[in-house]
């Protein structure tokens, strides 16, 4: 990792287990950052700033999960350990020297049931509390990075899958092909090497080639039966692992925390599916794929590689 | 409508959002209410700006709606002549394909060789199938943009218009003044200053559209959006011309001028005074390039050459047609001589034959004795004929089968004359040796091996007498000439196939 460096392990899931250890973790990595309390139904959260007063980018963090562990609170710690730590990193002084990066601590371990299926577009399920979307539109991000820990009492192997949120010419949007490239020398097909040229597109590419690059696995987010999937037809499958959503289910709004993230603040936004394997395994890859997606979306991969 | 600025070109914009706009339109032609707005962040609008734009709009959809019937027309005309040239240019592709015979017949024939005549039509007719579904959705599209020209036209003036002053637009203005100064600066550098002009305008425009989308101004974030994709696209098409070489600098200032030309396309129509193509001889130049296509392709695959020493038999519409669906026997048709040129009705409409008159060299078949029950002896004899009468041999040849027919006729002749040699000389031979009387085993041994010694002067005996009689009635000359070969045990039901006896 080249940017969130922190070290996860045994030690650190049984810190973040234990709510006194957490919350003293948390306590000590916020202590020189500003930060704003979110009053919330079932407790409050906290969103801890970091980085530069006068940025070029503004990035907002949330992990978010639909059952009690403590994989959103050591991600948070994480990030946070990692923005304002000494410890060398290659991307962190350019990410912090340019970047205003928002990270919404998850402190309360809320329990409750995982659906069956993951859905694509959870309407708001995970993180949407008012409270939450009016610090988001107070923070006026560029960029969103919303993880979803849909685990619960699953278990298996780690699977996950990215739905993203940018804009797309509607034209262009509507002839997108429900899956894949569509077939050749279609309209279909076209549309989608229109949009695939679209630079925020390029951004999960790159997000998930970066990943790769090191060494994560990333087993796509699947149900057991196709059929069980019965949101499908709300996005487009784009690449293995990659989702957006459908024009119609875009104009419907509200699909998801990134689609608000998009419709009030235009901002770009990728969310992040997880199911299964182990805490550390999902905080790791949960922080793989946030690192991957700010250096992307910050262009510091490019400009170092002159691509 | 939102009055908003723009980062090139001079003059007000009106900023909308194009497919809502065609949504609106469609609810009104149906009678659902509509309204107008024009939001601006200062001084009202001048009435003449709002009729300015909305007269721009109407042009905008009246010139697609008639650049798609233009290409509507076109393939209406053009479908026909790219199935005549497709049905025309595959039989001369078979030419290139001897070495697979199969395929090249396949080609030849349109498939018709293997999958019949429907595969036969369904390769003729493909090609003006799909032309003429381009047509369709080319004049769908025409209707459709035409229908919401005529409902801006006449019902949008009806709509009730609303200006007003939005604050929203006025905030937005103020804080993206100084971004917009950035960006304007970016694009008017972008051919001196190239990749880091357009990173630096990509990143002014994204932050721009952001912030139009924080105040709630979709119709702005989404043109700004428009734009900040397109200089990434500059950026990164940029990236790679930088470089010493006097290319790549000429590359480079081209990508840098089509980026601010697609910056200003961008907002063009948005912009008061605005003309946008309105395409009025779009359809009539979309129809006469397809008569054109069509014209040039009849007049192409309908012309015929016929060298010296052949002919073309041409087979009319009517009876083509009644071939192909075995409603009628063929019909010969005309029959042109060569050396000789000319225009005809083109294939696949008419059929066309070209003949070589020139000798063909064809195998016939006799039997020459019994080997069991299951087998004979056979002789076969190659000769060689030429069509001397073009006329009948059009007429014998219509189902092109002639040559199979002269075989044929000529091959059960030389079987029936050496058949009859044959009884004729056991009988001889039973007389001259009545100790063989009641061995016929015995006398026809002594007959084939009389027959195997004088087999080539009874053939020459029917070339020169027999075949010429036969052949006359059929418009070719057989040539006196020939070879013979001898085969043993061939196969009784093969044999009999051959001279076409059913057991």
């Amino acid at each position: 990792m080249n940017l969130f460096t922190s070290q996860l392990d045994a030690a650190r899931l049984a810190r973040a287990a234990e709510p006194a250890a957490r919350a003293a973790d948390l306590d000590a990595v916020v202590t020189a950052l500003h930060t704003e309390v979110v009053p919330l139904a079932l407790g409050a959260r906290r969103v801890a700033y970091a980085g530069s007063e006068t940025p070029r980018e503004r990035v907002w963090l949330q992990v978010d999960a639909c059952a009690g562990e403590a994989v959103g609170a050591m991600v948070g710690w994480a990030a946070l350990e990692s923005l304002t730590t000494e410890r060398p990193a290659q991307y962190r002084i350019p990410v912090v020297g340019r970047a205003r990066i928002a990270v919404v601590i998850d402190e309360q371990s809320v329990a409750s049931a995982a659906p069956n299926v993951v859905p694509l577009l959870d309407a708001g399920w995970l993180g949407t509390q008012t409270p939450m979307v009016e610090a988001l539109r107070r923070f006026a991000p560029s960029f969103v990075v919303h993880v979803q820990d849909w685990t619960g009492d699953a278990r298996g192997p780690l699977a996950a899958r990215l739905v993203e949120s940018f804009h797309l010419d509607a034209e262009t949007h509507a002839a997108l092909p429900a899956r894949g490239g569509g077939r050749r020398l279609s309209r279909a097909r076209r549309a989608y090497r229109a949009a695939a040229a679209n630079p925020d597109w390029m951004v999960g590419t790159r997000t998930l080639a970066y990943v790769r690059r090191l060494g994560v696995p990333l087993r796509e987010l699947l149900p057991e039966r196709e059929g069980d999937q019965l949101d499908r037809h709300a996005v487009h499958a784009i690449a293995p692992a990659r989702h957006i959503p459908t024009l119609p289910y875009r104009r419907l709004g509200a699909g998801n925390l990134g689609e608000l993230a998009l419709a009030t603040c235009g901002a770009h936004a990728i969310t992040l599916q997880l199911r299964g394997g182990s805490p550390l395994e999902r905080a790791a890859l949960a922080l793989a794929v946030a690192e991957a997606a700010i250096v992307q979306r910050m262009g510091l991969v490019q400009q170092e590689s002159g691509e | 409508m939102r009055r908003a600025p723009a980062p090139i070109g001079d003059g007000a914009f009106y900023l909308y959002r194009p497919e809502q706009v065609e949504e609106s339109l469609h609810s009104l032609a149906v009678g659902a209410p509509a309204t107008r707005s024009i939001l601006v962040p200062d001084t009202l609008p001048d009435e003449k700006d709002v009729r300015a734009i909305e007269r721009q709009m109407r042009t905008t959809y009246m010139g697609r709606g008639r650049r798609a019937l233009g290409w509507g027309m076109w393939w209406l005309f053009a479908a026909p002549a790219l199935a005549l040239a497709i049905a025309n240019l595959l039989p001369v592709l078979a030419v290139f394909f001897g070495w697979l015979p199969p395929l090249a017949m396949a080609l030849a024939t349109l498939g018709a060789s293997t999958g019949g005549v429907v595969l036969g039509f369904a390769v003729t007719l493909a090609p003006l199938g799909w032309g003429w579904s381009r047509a369709v959705r080319d004049l769908k599209r025409a209707a459709r943009w035409r229908g919401l020209a005529r409902v801006a036209q006449r019902r949008l003036r009806t709509a009730p218009l609303r200006q007003e002053q939005d604050p929203a637009l006025a905030a937005f203005a103020q804080e993206a003044e100084a971004p917009l100064n950035r960006l304007r600066e970016a694009l008017n550098g972008m051919a001196e200053r190239g990749v880091d002009a357009a990173g630096e305008g990509a990143a002014q425009a994204r932050s721009i559209a952001q912030l139009a989308a924080r105040h709630g101004l979709p119709e702005v974030a989404q043109a700004y959006h428009a734009l900040y994709a397109r200089l990434s696209i500059a950026e990164r098409r940029l990236g790679p011309s930088e470089g010493g070489s006097v290319l790549a600098e000429r590359r480079s200032r081209g990508e840098a001028s089509k980026a601010q030309r697609a910056a200003r396309e961008i907002f063009a129509p948005f912009r008061i005074g605005h003309r946008p193509p309105a395409s009025p001889l779009a359809p009539y130049l979309g129809a006469g390039a397809g008569v054109l296509a069509l014209a040039l392709a009849l007049a192409l695959t309908g012309l015929y050459l016929v060298p010296d020493g052949a002919a073309l038999l041409i087979e009319g519409v009517a009876s083509r047609a009644a071939r192909v669906v075995r409603a009628g026997a063929a019909q010969p048709g005309a029959v042109v001589r060569g050396p000789a040129s000319g225009w005809s009705l083109p294939f696949p409409l008419t059929g066309r034959r070209y003949l070589s008159l020139e000798p063909r060299v064809i195998s016939i078949f006799s039997r020459l004795r019994p080997v069991g029950d299951a087998a004979y002896d056979i002789v076969e004899v190659r000769i060689s004929y030429r069509i001397s009468d073009v006329e009948r041999w059009a007429q014998l040849d219509a189902d092109g089968d002639g040559e199979r027919q002269i075989a044929l006729v000529l091959s059960q002749q030389l079987d029936e004359f050496i058949g009859e040699r044959r009884q004729t000389a056991a009988q001889q031979v039973a007389m001259e040796n009545p100790n063989l009387a009641n061995n016929p085993q015995a006398v026809f041994e002594r007959v084939d091996a009389s027959l195997a010694q004088n087999l080539e002067a009874l053939i020459r005996i029917f070339m020169t007498q027999g075949a010429p009689q036969l052949t006359q009635g059929a418009g070719v000359q057989v040539s006196p000439q020939f070879q013979f070969q001898p085969r043993q045990a061939v196969d009784a039901q093969m044999v009999e196939a051959i001279l076409g006896q059913e057991r």
